[in-house]
């Protein structure tokens, strides 16, 4: 489990950064699968699983 | 020939490298710095074993963002050979510079003995002064040497004669036994569809002398500058 | 952690410096300060030593650094008297001890560094980072001298495999040597690996490293020039491992796996890019001195380098890079955060410094400065909070001459008529016996350890693990290094002096077996509570047996480590003396490997074999017991019979050289055909007959020193025979060496021995997997 913080203006942008990063660098597609969720906080940027 | 030498942070290779080059062949080590983007004119390119960026996250993983990787690159698709040992041909599967991927082997453990491997096929720039079907005996040292890729992708490379080594018993034929770490199809080595990237977990650069248990590793590097001089010879 | 200790230790509030003045609270009282001395592992005379010292009561911060420098681990309080005793000196030697590696000289310009230093307790409590941070801190040790590190070994010891304890201990342990040598790349090429119940609650984890370096670029732990910049390199400073040499120095009871904190975790990917970096700043001459901050972190680096120069040195805690937010003093100065590095520099250099360092992506702070008052002096933020003399801190450090007196139980022991044990000529044992001794964890392969070390990295490793000694290629000189680890904490419990002594003689004729002469000699002395008069009677007899064996070889001892407080509620465990032996070999062309080679081969016995039984491993294994005398060691025969292997193998008389040690003729002979199985067809058979004038079970498996078997071509044997009575000592033929995979035969006297060679290689390689990989998982 890798766990990010990342600011983003919405949800969707962020989201695509996410899965960009897992399909660049976090996950080997040849050997690993990933997903993950976003959650949003009001005082702190939001936080992917 | 001028043969360049990557150095990650966490090779720890290199200098093995180094030295199949100098004292080995006669031929001339250059080290590349992975913070450069230029290979220094070499002729010939080496990512050699260790732990780059200390395997974090993946082994290779990191390693194929540095800025030398784009040289390495664009140096392949010019059809530059390129060789990856060990970590460096865990690298150059996550780059998808080659097919597959390398997971923890089978057993869990590091393993690190002499293993014997079979030349599959000798039209590589690495393997050209080999004879087909040649038994060469070299250690390995790793603790994710395990190759693997989906069923279509090892057919296809069955198919294309792109499995390079295979690891097999002292005789010659692939058993579980002979197979340290659980490799599919006992593949040791790859290469890429225009064949002259090759990856291999055996340490050719560690079997250069007899005093040291073996001199079967300095055919990959003679073959090289064979493949060069005869690519030279073709240009001339 | 008592609530006092705690709040003293971590509240930044109740550090008062030495001048207290505005301090918002009062002072503690000098029984306070006491009472936490004591809880830091001082006694009430070292405290008062410590007020005569400041001719005032010490801050908080400076119990610490006390109670570090003082323990047993950094100020050798206990074992100084005994360590002046050994020969440090020779010809060859260019560091003795007192540097953070020995040097000896191996000609053409090259030295070889090396040292061996023990992790038992923090191993004990967390396997894996504790062996881990032993090689860490052994690697560092050797290249903080300049020398860039070729070859780890190390000596394990552990309690029964039959305990799942000692299962998860030797996996974790195996795992943390493995990983942390093999991401640095540095091969591990040998050691030797016990299995006791003495060791049962107390493994011991030694770690040695051998490196090699220009003579002429040799680096120190030293602090010249006022005004020079002191920087603290690596891995920032965090909470981890603080006061892991008083922890070292305590005995381990229930509750020390609360120490988990102390233990430190290691990172070799860090380690690796410091050692780069750390060569690179030596071999660029940009260093003054270099040291690396292992056992009580910052505080023994800075004041050992200051003392070896007899400076002063003053730094600032809060000029130190740290992990965590509110890291006190006490905290800084104290942890042992691994992969760090102190350097002294020149002002001019400090640039230079920082490229490389930024270059290897390594953090660099200046963290203070060269003095010469003499004082090791600590600021918080410009504030002081400690201020400290080098010279009693570092060198002051009371010591002990303690009452030795020995277990009567042991004499007891010891004077045991092993004549009335039964069944131990009987001919029908002897086959069995073999193989229970080839099956034993402590005598069978241990192919499974070594198998997960990366062993031929740098392509230097000529002979690697599983032969008497290991071969390294010396650079491009065309000569070698030869190295052993030995010790036997059986033999030593039952007769000190002489156990030790052996210890020494058995990693000499490792080294010479090999064709290397002996050089040089690092130990680690691995005792319980030495305030015990039976563990001092142990440690003292023991370090005189040392002195007597290296002065007898000619092997100077040249840095070492002492592990004291080895002891748990179930009492101590063997007085253990581990000797890491260096030799040199005039020529690769000429090294003799320890296994058969050919069929039609004489096989030879050199040395003499008596009526001697005790302490031996075939007592252990087939009669579950640890008594009698061990075998006596003629000193002046060691030394005739290491001249006699090192003249054998330059002249190319020898075809093969095994020590004749554990077990016994009987198994070094079956090593010697399983040996054989890799580089021939197969594992080679023997015919051989042994006339000793001695039982069967002396013959066969007894330990009787000063031995070793030999193979020669029958061309070579009548000179071979000829060169052993020049050097005055006993040879006997035994017979030839036989067909691959034929028949294992050996007589002694009347009782046979007869086996398949495949079935006693079968028992040699199943020891450790039998054990070791049945169970599904490894629990603690």
């Amino acid at each position: 489990m890798i766990g990010l913080r990342i600011e983003a203006d919405d949800l969707t942008s962020c989201e695509q950064q996410v899965r960009e990063a897992c399909q660049r660098l976090l996950a080997n597609p040849v050997i690993e699968d990933f997903e993950f969720t976003v959650s949003e906080s009001a005082d702190q940027p939001a936080v992917a699983k | 020939m001028r043969f360049g030498i990557v150095r990650f942070p966490g090779s720890n290779c290199d200098f093995d490298c180094e030295r199949a080059v100098r004292d080995g062949i006669g031929q001339e080590p250059v080290v590349l710095w992975h913070k450069e983007e230029s290979l220094l004119g070499a002729d010939v390119v080496l990512l050699p074993g260790g732990f780059s960026y200390g395997d974090h996250l993946r082994a290779g993983a990191i390693a194929r963002f540095s800025p030398i990787m784009k040289a390495v690159r664009a140096f392949a698709a010019e059809g530059g050979p390129v060789l990856g040992i060990c970590n460096g041909f865990q690298i150059l599967c996550e780059a998808h510079l080659l097919p597959g991927a390398l997971i923890r082997n089978r057993g869990l453990r590091f393993r690190c003995h002499p293993v014997h491997v079979r030349v599959e096929s000798t039209a590589t720039p690495f393997t050209g002064e080999y004879d087909a079907g040649q038994i060469l005996r070299l250690p390995i040292a790793h603790g994710e040497g395990q190759y693997v890729a989906d069923e279509n992708t090892l057919d296809e490379l069955e198919r294309d004669g792109r499995v390079i080594f295979r690891y097999v018993n002292p005789a010659g034929e692939t058993t579980e036994e002979a197979n340290p770490n659980g490799s599919a199809r006992s593949i040791a080595g790859v290469c890429n569809a225009e064949r002259n990237v090759v990856g291999l977990m055996p340490h050719p650069e560690r079997a250069i002398s007899a005093m040291i248990g073996s001199e079967d590793g300095l055919g990959v590097f003679r073959s090289a500058v064979a493949a060069l001089t005869s690519l030279q010879g073709a240009t001339a | 952690m008592t609530p006092l200790e705690s709040d003293l230790m971590t509240s930044p509030e109740a550090i008062s410096p030495p001048d207290a003045g505005e301090s918002s609270r009062p002072a503690p009282e000098r029984d306070d300060l006491l009472s936490l001395a004591i809880r830091h592992g001082l006694s009430e005379q070292e405290f008062d030593a410590i007020l005569e010292i400041l001719g005032r009561l010490p801050s908080l911060p400076e119990v610490g650094v006390f109670s570090a420098m003082w323990s047993e681990h950094c100020g050798y309080k206990n074992s100084r008297p005994l360590l002046r005793t050994l020969p440090t000196t020779g010809d060859l030697v260019v560091e003795g001890p007192g540097e953070n590696a020995g040097v000896i000289d191996a000609g053409d310009g090259w030295g070889v560094a090396f040292k061996i230093e023990s992790h038992n307790h923090p191993s004990a409590v967390e396997p894996y980072q504790g062996a881990a941070t032993g090689v860490g801190g052994i690697l560092r040790d050797v290249f903080t001298m300049g020398a860039r590190p070729i070859a780890v070994l190390n000596s394990l010891r552990f309690g029964s495999l039959d305990s799942a304890r000692s299962r998860f201990l030797l996996d974790g342990v195996v795992r943390g040597i493995g990983d942390y040598g093999n991401c640095v790349g540095i091969p591990t090429v040998g050691g030797e690996t016990v299995f006791d119940p003495a060791y049962e609650q107390n493994p011991l984890v030694n770690a040695m490293c051998i490196g090699v370096v220009r003579l002429d670029s040799l680096a120190r732990g030293r602090a010249d020039g006022v005004g020079n910049p002191v920087m603290a390199v690596g891995a920032r400073t965090g909470r981890d491992g603080i006061h892991g040499a008083t922890f070292a120095s305590a005995e381990l009871d229930e509750s020390s796996h609360e120490s988990r904190p102390q233990v430190q975790v290691g990172d070799p990917f860090t380690e690796k890019l410091l050692l780069e970096a750390s060569l690179e700043l030596i071999e660029r001459d940009l260093l003054v001195g270099i040291q690396d901050m292992g056992a009580a972190g910052l505080t023994s680096s800075a004041a050992e380098m200051a003392s070896r120069s007899g400076s002063g040195i003053d730094i600032d805690v809060g000029l130190v890079p740290v992990r965590e937010p509110d890291m006190t003093p006490y905290e800084i100065l104290l942890s042992e955060s691994q992969e760090r590095m102190l350097l002294v520099t020149r002002p001019e250099r400090v640039a230079d410094v920082r490229e490389v360092l930024e270059r290897w992506d390594l953090q660099a702070a200046t963290i203070g400065s060269v003095t010469d008052d003499g004082i090791f002096r600590v600021r918080e933020n410009g504030q002081v909070v400690a201020e400290i003399p080098v010279a009693p801190l570092v060198d002051g450090c009371p010591t002990y001459t303690r009452e030795a007196v020995e277990s009567p139980e042991i004499i007891r022991l010891r004077e045991l008529d092993l004549t009335e044990v039964s069944g131990l000529n009987a001919d029908s044992e002897a086959e069995e016996s073999l193989l229970s001794l080839l099956r034993s964890p402590t005598i069978g392969s241990r192919r499974w350890i070594y198998e997960q070390y990366d062993t031929s990295v740098r392509t230097n490793t000529v002979v690697g693990p599983g032969s008497d000694a290991a071969v390294l290629r010396l650079e491009d000189t065309g000569r070698g290094i030869a190295a052993s680890v030995d010790g036997n904490g059986r033999y030593v419990w039952l007769e000190p002096r002489r156990g030790a002594a052996i210890a020494v003689a058995e990693a000499a004729r490792n080294v010479a077996c090999a064709g290397a002469r002996p050089v040089a000699v690092t130990n680690c002395l691995n005792f319980g509570n030495p305030l015990g008069a039976a563990v001092y009677y142990q440690l003292s007899e023991a370090v005189a047996g040392l002195g007597e064996a290296c002065e007898a070889l000619g092997t100077p001892v040249t840095g070492g480590n002492v592990s004291l407080y080895n002891e748990t509620p179930s009492g101590p465990i063997y007085p253990t003396p581990v000797v890491g032996m260096i030799g040199l070999l005039s020529s690769l062309d000429r090294v003799v490997p320890s296994a058969f080679r050919e069929t039609g081969d004489v096989v030879l016995l050199v040395g003499d074999t008596a009526e001697e039984l005790g302490g031996s491993e075939y007592l252990a294994v087939r009669h579950g017991l640890v008594a009698g005398a061990p075998p006596e060691i003629d000193l002046a025969q060691a030394r005739r019979l290491v001249d006699f292997l090192v003249r054998a193998a330059e002249e190319g008389l020898l075809r093969s050289a095994h020590d004749c040690s554990d077990g016994g003729l009987a198994v070094a002979l079956a090593e010697c055909s399983i040996g054989s199985a890799g580089s021939t067809s197969g594992p080679l058979g023997l015919d051989a007959q042994f006339h000793s004038g001695v039982g069967a079970a002396a013959a066969l498996f007894g330990e009787s020193q000063n031995r070793a078997v030999l193979s020669c071509t029958a061309a070579e044997e009548a000179r071979l025979c000829e060169l052993a009575s020049e050097f005055d000592l006993p040879i006997h033929t035994l017979g030839a060496v036989a067909a691959p995979h034929g028949r294992f035969r050996l007589a002694a006297d009347s009782v046979k021995i007869d086996l398949e060679v495949g079935v006693i290689q079968e028992a040699f390689e199943s020891a450790l997997p039998a054990r070791m990989e049945k169970e599904a998982g490894l629990t603690a």
